[in-house]
């Protein structure tokens, strides 16, 4: 049975890195086996005070645990290109591909009503409600998406990766992004319609509702303790 | 030379080149891991046993070993295995390996070549 202080120290100096909790239940499962193996071996009363000099201390153990596991991955190992290069191709990528689903959904709406979208456009008809909603709502969701949709997988790829910190820098990043993100839809006197979208940075409201994801993201990283780490937090304000 | 500018395996890649030598041969637990390190090395090699538990799953996370609980002396344990894979990564990490210390050992014999011209 490994001593109970070493043990909880080991456990405490893990979440303290910021490892997930899947990886430290098994780190810790294989290094408590390990002692017993040391104890069954040496069989003598002194193996106790032994075990920190043999496995290392719990804040050596937990340093190369994090070393190593955040070498695993390519954003482990490279986190300047992951999370500062990755989110503005993120937002491109995001925007491309949302961009090829509009247009497949207004081919789709377009042949669903015989064609009334096109023949609108070619008549300089009002446009209909279907129309208009089409359009509002994709605004919607180009303002919204690009920026949500990466920082939830940043998010998730620090938490995997172990490095919260260089997440929380990808989420502010986002949010910057989103706050100079603007576009608006105009209806012309000659009943022409145009949508226009830009990067400029002067934010507003919408701008700031836009960015409001990243943000609660980034700031959900920096300050959330892992199930492990609020365990050790429940059981210090026990007592 | 074929040695890359700089080599960041170079003290970083030996508890990996021994862990994949020794389960190259069997597969191992940690605990008969750590054992066998230090037999092979006449215990010279002595470093915190736990370190070898971050560097097995940092391996298998690469596919170079693979892990299996087994009943082992009648206990449950975590056994590991090499995959093609880490005996593909062996081959070239004993490779390295020599030729780092083909080089350091030309150094150490001390040619002219290797000394400051402001001596």
């Amino acid at each position: 049975m490994p001593d109970p202080h070493w043990h909880s120290r080991l456990v405490e100096a893990l979440h303290r890195e910021g490892l997930p909790d899947a990886y430290v239940d098994r780190l810790v499962e294989e290094l408590s086996d390990h002692v017993t193996d040391f104890f069954e071996e040496t069989m003598s009363m002194d193996a106790r005070d032994e075990v920190e000099s043999r496995l290392g201390t719990p804040e050596y153990l937990a340093a190369t645990a994090r070393a190593e596991f955040q070498r695993r991955t390519f954003a482990g190992r490279h986190p300047i290109w992951t999370f500062l290069a990755g989110p503005p191709l993120a937002i491109v990528g995001t925007f491309l591909l949302m961009l090829l689903a509009f247009l497949g959904v207004y081919e789709l709406v377009n042949w669903a009503t015989g064609g009334s979208l096109t023949a609108n456009e070619a008549t300089h008809t009002a446009p209909s409600a279907l129309e208009l909603a089409l359009i509002h709502g994709s605004d919607l969701a180009f303002s919204f998406l690009p920026y949500a949709l990466p920082a939830c997988l940043f998010a998730r790829l620090a938490r995997r990766t172990g490095r919260r910190d260089w997440g929380v820098a990808a989420c502010s990043l986002l949010a910057v992004l989103a706050l100079c993100y603007w576009s608006v839809i105009e209806q012309r006197p000659d009943r022409h319609g145009v949508w226009i979208m830009g990067f400029f940075c002067w934010p507003g409201l919408r701008q700031l509702a836009q960015a409001a994801v990243p943000l609660a993201l980034a700031a959900w990283l920096a300050g959330l303790p892992t199930r492990g780490g609020r365990r050790l937090i429940i059981a210090h304000e026990q007592g | 030379m074929t040695l890359k500018k700089t080599n960041p395996d170079f003290l970083n890649g030996v508890p990996e080149l021994l862990v994949l030598q020794l389960l190259d041969r069997q597969p191992l637990h940690g605990y008969d891991l750590v054992q066998a390190i230090r037999t092979a090395s006449d215990g010279r090699l002595d470093f915190g046993e736990g370190c070898i538990y971050p560097v097995l799953h940092r391996l298998e996370a690469q596919k170079l070993l693979v892990s299996k609980r087994e009943l082992v002396a009648g206990r449950n344990r975590i056994v590991y295995r090499l995959t093609k894979q880490g005996q593909r990564r062996l081959v070239d990490a004993r490779a390295a390996w020599r030729e780092i210390v083909t080089a350091v050992g030309a150094m150490l014999e001390g040619n002219e070549h290797a000394r400051p011209a402001l001596a």
